[in-house]
């Protein structure tokens, strides 16, 4: 059984992928989504702008996606620019971010019955790859900074030391109700910083995409 | 489908050959969460259709609009399958307009709505404001509900719904939400 990650061009690809990652977060967290208003106090969140899509034989059984501009972590968490630039010092590599723009990896969603095949996994590392999360999407030849922000929980599970990817830490989340179904005193969410040419390796940043993964050959869960 | 219950304000019942106009839009409730803008634009839509029966038409298009609102996003929230086709009837008898919403909710979302259409039907509107401005402005923006609580304390709008058993499914049932209003009232403003 064959993953193919690939970034969705067309537009009814795109449409797939918000289709795909609003049904699952309204079912999961009772979060709706707008393009054209949000407003996290009544659980309306705004839609990324770029999408990663996972399918097997056609079907979406993941997505990743990316805010290449107005970061919700820079929106709604209150970070700064001098905690980034503090970051940035403290890792030797100031004069490499001049005028970066900052983007964001959001809105991972696997398919219901598809958990245990390692998807999350297989699409995260893809979206830190080159051609996704650093596309020259606004032409402007900006080099890029990556923003995260999620549970203290996920973070953990996807970042060094147990992942190859490495992260900063910047700053808690503010606490919002519309993350009222994940969140909780003690799996807090936490704003980080992703410096691709610090932090993620080369295998995970050189990879090519439309990407073949080789999954385990097992039937689904059937969903719920 | 059997009916299980009716709740809330005792509506008086129209007969369809008294009816003047009438519109029937069915949609799936993932439309409205995947664009959630789309509620207010199906709702502004289908109020300034209808405000052409009203002498004032820009007041008749807002009470409409902020009745067919909260109808629309209820929909999209509390419907049990997303996929599933809901419908929004609007029809008009002359005296009287009528909204009505038809889904499928779960047994949780039937039990809160029993319990607030109860409350609605017998509590003083004003008081029900003043309680859900509170509530929503400290905890759950997300469950407004003021729009409808308005429409009543504001132009008598009564609300009713009947609950159906879903045949083969204990744990759903069908959902006819009822909204009347007197023209009248909305030509006062």
């Amino acid at each position: 059984m064959l993953l193919k990650i690939s970034i969705a061009k067309t537009r009814a690809e795109v449409l797939r992928c918000q289709y795909f990652i609003a049904e699952t977060y309204n079912r999961r967290y009772q979060i709706m989504f707008s393009e054209d208003s949000h407003d996290l106090d009544a659980r309306i969140e705004p839609y990324p702008q770029k999408y990663l899509m996972g399918t097997v034989d056609g079907l979406i059984v993941c997505a990743f996606a990316l805010y290449t501009r107005d970061t919700y972590v820079e929106r709604y968490g209150g970070i700064t620019d001098d905690e980034v630039q503090a970051e940035l010092v403290a890792s030797g590599v100031v004069d490499r971010y001049v005028n970066a723009t900052r983007r964001e990896i959001t809105k991972l969603v696997v398919r219901e019955g598809w958990e245990s095949f390692g998807l999350a996994r297989h699409i995260f590392h893809a979206a830190l790859s080159r051609g996704f999360c650093e596309g020259d999407w606004d032409a402007d030849g900006r080099p890029v900074l990556l923003l995260v922000c999620a549970t203290v929980s996920i973070l953990d599970r996807f970042f060094a030391p147990k992942g190859p990817v490495h992260s900063h830490y910047l700053a808690p989340f503010p606490r919002y109700p519309i993350h009222s179904e994940y969140r909780s005193e003690h799996d807090p969410m936490q704003s980080r910083l992703i410096i691709p040419e610090v932090d993620i390796p080369p295998e995970i940043r050189e990879l090519t995409l439309p990407a073949v993964f080789e999954l385990p050959a097992r039937s689904p869960k059937a969903e719920g | 489908m059997d009916l299980l219950g009716q709740v809330g304000d005792t509506l008086t019942p129209q007969d369809p050959a008294d009816r003047l106009s009438n519109l029937r839009i069915e949609l799936l409730p993932i439309d409205l969460i995947v664009q959630w803008r789309r509620c207010s634009k199906m709702a502004d839509f289908l109020a300034s259709y209808f405000e052409y029966h009203f002498e004032s038409r820009v007041v008749a298009a807002q009470v409409l609009s902020t009745g067919l609102n909260e109808l629309i996003e209820n929909l999209a929230k509390f419907s049990a399958d997303k996929q599933r086709p809901v419908s929004v009837e609007i029809s008009h008898f002359g005296e009287v307009i009528t909204f009505e919403t038809q889904n499928e909710a779960r047994r949780a979302e039937v039990a809160a709505l029993r319990a607030r259409l109860t409350r609605m039907a017998t509590t003083d509107p004003e008081e029900l404001f003043l309680e859900q401005l509170e509530h929503t402005a400290s905890r759950d923006r997300a469950a407004s509900g003021l729009g409808l609580i308005n429409l009543k304390k504001d132009y008598g709008a009564r609300l009713s719904a009947e609950i159906r058993a879903v045949p083969d499914d204990p744990e759903r049932f069908h959902v006819t939400l009822q909204l009347a209003l007197e023209v009248d009232a909305v030509e006062r403003g």
